[in-house]
């Protein structure tokens, strides 16, 4: 089935000869959202009309059927079964509803009917009394709800992040048991629970008349045979005579040859038109339930739009949490977010009409695979022989060289990435080689968990990927910063794979804690970890170091070991925002020279290229650093809770520079949103090891 | 009593008595249909109901999903049994002189115009098959002048005949005893709303204003 489709599964129910047809997900959005409104008006206005004229007008009763029909495709095949008297039970609810009555009052006020009216009535909750029949307008309602309830149990995430499917399907597994268990627990037999049977067309009980034609032209081969054959109609089947009776039915036509080809394609023409799989519900439940089922197989997921509330199918490479259902205001959910961040050139695309095939998607993540790989191959080279590497004061190595090599044929990447990096107008789809870079750090983290950071600190530090991948998309976040961002994280990585210690991790420990209390007025901490003066422009940078994750070199804030550091570098380009445009951002600052020439390098490479994108009047820093502007409203900043590190990675949702005030600003412990304050969280590290 | 039109009241009230007949007898066949297959899913009770509550009619037990043919009533499918009917409705007609306990402004029904009921009734079927039935219109209608209290209205009478008469309902069968079980309840209880049922058909016919009705 193409995907891009909506796949579609059959489903044939008794009394019927007819194959439904049931979209999997589009159903069950269908049905949970249906209106019952008009159909309720419908049965009010036929009830009232059966009042004056002592019978229900069947065409009153038709138009109303007509509307509820459309809720779902299992009440469509059933309208002339299962849900014949469905406006009659309607009405009878409304009466028993109005009047504050149950059925059996309303019954014994009918059980001398003097019109077809309230024969009618009388018949239908005679049914109900005999268990012949349901109220099917309260089972619909309570079918709603059951699929409303199962949706929002499977699909519902925190933060509208899609999980993993082992996680949809465990969290349905689990709702069905639960299921189970209350019912177990009740009394009810779980084999008489609602289920569904899954059939080939020519083994449905009523084959024989489903497939017509063939089935005439094979009796007419065997009605010989047939003809003496005698009629077992009092057969009792049953678990023990049931392969016997079928097998007395097969001894007929045992020896039958196959059919001339003429014969044979004609078989075939019908045989093939029909669903090579054909699903027989007993009840409306098991084809909701079917239908969840279905949906997993097939790879369908929903998601909650966290604008409109409503669930939407959306799929697993989709970023955005907004759907693409056109609302009252003639635009969709995510084209209305567009319009209110004031992004035109903001297209999230719509579900089904990808702009990147499944095709190239599977080639790029085989390529970011096969890169990842080797880069990982590297990184777990050096890493396996760091230990005999730290101490000995040796700061190159074969190794390093081996990381300086996957860091320098990212800067070729990088290179190539100019091309790409400003946004093309009207999209803002990260450029597939940051998107390389961002996995390709990401990776050479991960390959560290344990080492240079914890695992609480790669989630943290993934996360703030996301925040940026998702600013980028939101265009609050330029090519330049992520770059900037992923240079950094790189350039770290390799010297945090030398550096490690104790001691250092201590020192860091101190400095984020200094960092974290909002009392700090211009202290920093020197090289015993006590609090010092600090300027408050760098105090602000050291801000967004802290807020970005990682001060590996915390004693380093003041450059007075002479190495430039993440904070070095921090200052180096909030000082330079502040140059005159042109002006060597050597001369702003100190020269520093320090523990790795490398890192040098690539932090003078990074502040060149952010100084030399700068445009004349702007104030570019360090990303997340930027001042908010006035008119922006802010959001309270909820920290997302995240099962594994790849919904980290791979979602977005919350902006870091929202918690970030302006350089001039003191440490925001609070933010006001829509007028009401909201207190930030405290940012709590886990030192490393 | 007054009647509007009296022959009109005699045929009235005869109809309604072999229709009342009728009632019981295919109520008893559809209540014997509940032991075939409907045992768990139909409450006796609501089949009671709706047979006393529709007197003349017990089609609605339809609305049960009870259904009278070969499979269900396959026992009393039989010339034997059909003798119930007219048996049915000679208990009663002879039971016609209870109706002289209705009293109006212009009196009781008159000793003619029940016995012109009694004979309207016989002429339309009614038979004591094998004087199954034992009482007849004299006692009753003796009873009823002295003042006395009548014999309830039992299934006495059709027990003995189907004993008898009928060997497929007298084996000892689930269905048969079910069969006996609820003919006990289902005749006295019929028969009691039968004459209330008639009681209400006098009144339409009568002449006499029954606002302030005296039931002696």
């Amino acid at each position: 089935m193409d995907k891009k489709e909506t796949p579609v599964i059959y489903f044939s129910v008794g009394g019927s000869n007819s194959f439904h047809k049931l979209e999997l997900s589009r159903s069950l959005l269908r049905f949970a959202e249906f209106d019952f409104t008009y159909f309720w008006e419908q049965c009010i206005e036929t009830g009232r009309n059966a009042r004056k004229t002592g019978r229900i007008s069947q065409n009153l009763e038709a138009i109303a059927l007509g509307s509820a029909a459309k809720c779902h495709p299992y009440v469509e095949a059933c309208l002339g079964t299962e849900f014949d008297g469905l406006v009659t039970d309607c009405i009878i609810a409304y009466i028993c509803h109005s009047e504050g009555i149950g059925p059996e009052e309303l019954w014994g006020r009918c059980i001398s009917p003097k019109s077809l009216y309230e024969r009618e009535i009388f018949n239908r909750i005679s049914e109900y009394k005999t268990g012949r029949a349901i109220n099917q307008w309260i089972n619909i309602v309570r079918m709603q709800e059951y699929a409303r309830s199962k949706m929002k149990f499977i699909y519902e995430t925190e933060s509208n992040i899609m999980l993993p499917p082992c996680d949809y399907r465990a969290r349905r597994e689990y709702f069905d048991l639960a299921f189970a268990v209350a019912a177990n627990e009740t009394g009810c037999d779980m084999r008489q629970m609602p289920s569904v049977k899954k059939y080939s067309p020519s083994s449905l009980p009523d084959c024989v008349f489903m497939m017509g034609r063939v089935s005439k032209a094979i009796y007419k081969r065997l009605s010989e045979v047939l003809a003496d054959a005698p009629i077992a109609r009092d057969k009792n089947l049953n678990d023990h005579n049931r392969d016997s009776t079928a097998l007395d039915a097969f001894s007929y036509v045992k020896d039958m040859p196959r059919p001339e080809t003429i014969d044979m394609n004609l078989a075939m023409e019908n045989i093939t038109a029909l669903p090579e799989t054909v699903y027989m519900p007993d009840s409306f439940k098991a084809v909701i339930d079917l239908e969840f089922t279905c949906m997993y197989e097939e790879g369908i997921y929903l998601s909650k739009c966290p604008r409109c509330g409503r669930f939407f199918r959306r799929d697993p490479e989709e970023k955005s949490p907004y759907c693409n259902r056109i609302n009252s205001s003639g635009m969709t959910c995510a084209e209305q977010v567009e319009e209110e961040l004031g992004i035109a050139s903001m297209k999230y695309p719509r579900a089904g009409s990808k702009a990147v095939s499944a095709e190239e998607k599977a080639s790029e993540a085989e390529v970011i695979t096969e890169e990842s790989r080797d880069i990982e191959e590297r990184v777990t080279a050096v890493g396996d022989k760091k230990e005999n590497v730290q101490g000995s004061g040796t700061e190159s190595t074969d190794n390093e060289n081996a990381a300086n090599a996957a860091a320098e044929k990212q800067s070729d990447e990088k290179a190539d990435t100019e091309a790409v990096r400003k946004p093309v107008s009207g999209s803002r789809e990260m450029p597939k080689e940051i998107e390389k870079r961002c996995q390709k750090v990401y990776n050479l983290l991960y390959k560290r968990i344990g080492r240079i950071m914890s695992e609480e600190e790669f989630k943290e530090w993934s996360k703030y990927l996301s925040d940026f991948k998702r600013d980028f998309r939101s265009g609050d976040a330029e090519t330049e910063q992520i770059e900037d961002f992923l240079v950094y994280w790189e350039t770290a990585v390799k010297k945090l794979s030398r550096r490690s210690g104790k001691s250092r991790a201590e020192k860091s420990e101190q400095f984020r804690e200094a960092l974290r209390r909002e009392d700090i007025t211009g202290g920093d901490i020197d090289e015993e970890g006590r609090l010092t003066e600090i300027d408050p422009a760098v105090r602000n940078v050291l801000k967004a170091a802290a807020f970005y994750g990682s001060v590996p070199d915390a004693h380093n804030v003041h450059g007075d070991e002479g190495a430039p550091t993440v904070n070095n570098r921090a200052a180096r380009i909030m000082a330079d925002k502040n140059a005159p445009r042109g002006q060597d951002i050597s001369e702003n600052e100190p020269e520093q020279m320090g523990l790795s020439d490398m890192f040098d390098e690539a932090v003078t490479e990074v502040e060149q290229r952010v100084t030399d994108n700068i445009p004349e009047g702007s104030e570019i820093s360090p990303a997340g650093t930027e001042n908010l502007p006035e008119e922006r409203v802010l959001k309270p900043f909820n920290p997302p809770k995240y099962n594994t590190v790849l919904e980290a990675m791979m979602d977005g949702k919350y902006k870091s520079d929202e918690l970030l005030g302006s350089d001039d600003e003191e440490a925001i412990s609070e933010i006001r949103v829509n007028g009401k304050k909201v207190r930030l969280p405290d940012w709590e590290r886990i030192p490393r090891e | 009593m007054d009647f509007i039109n009296e022959a009109n009241a005699i045929n009235g009230l005869a109809d309604s008595v072999v229709k009342g007949g009728i009632a019981l007898f295919n109520g008893i066949k559809y209540f014997y249909s509940i032991a075939e297959s409907s045992f768990y899913s139909v409450n006796i009770k609501d089949a009671f109901k709706i047979v006393l509550n529709n007197i003349y009619d017990t089609d609605s037990l339809t609305a049960l999903g009870l259904r009278l043919d070969n499979e269900t009533c396959r026992e009393m499918m039989s010339d034997e049994y059909n003798k119930v009917l007219p048996l049915i409705v000679y208990s009663l007609a002879v039971r016609i002189p209870v109706l002289k306990n209705l009293k109006g402004e212009s009196g009781p029904m008159t000793d003619d115009q029940l016995y012109k009921v009694y004979a309207e009734v016989l002429s339309r079927g009614a038979e004591n098959c094998g004087d199954a039935v034992a009482e007849t219109f004299m006692e009753i209608k003796y009873l009823v002048r002295k003042g006395r209290k009548l014999p309830p209205y039992n299934a006495d009478w059709f027990k003995t005949y189907i004993y008898t008469n009928v060997p497929a309902l007298s084996e000892i069968t689930n269905k048969n005893m079910f069969l006996l079980g609820f003919a006990d309840v289902l005749f006295a209880m019929f028969y009691s709303c039968l004459e209330e049922a008639l009681f209400e058909k006098i009144k339409e016919y009568a002449v006499d204003d029954f606002g302030e009705a005296v039931e002696i």
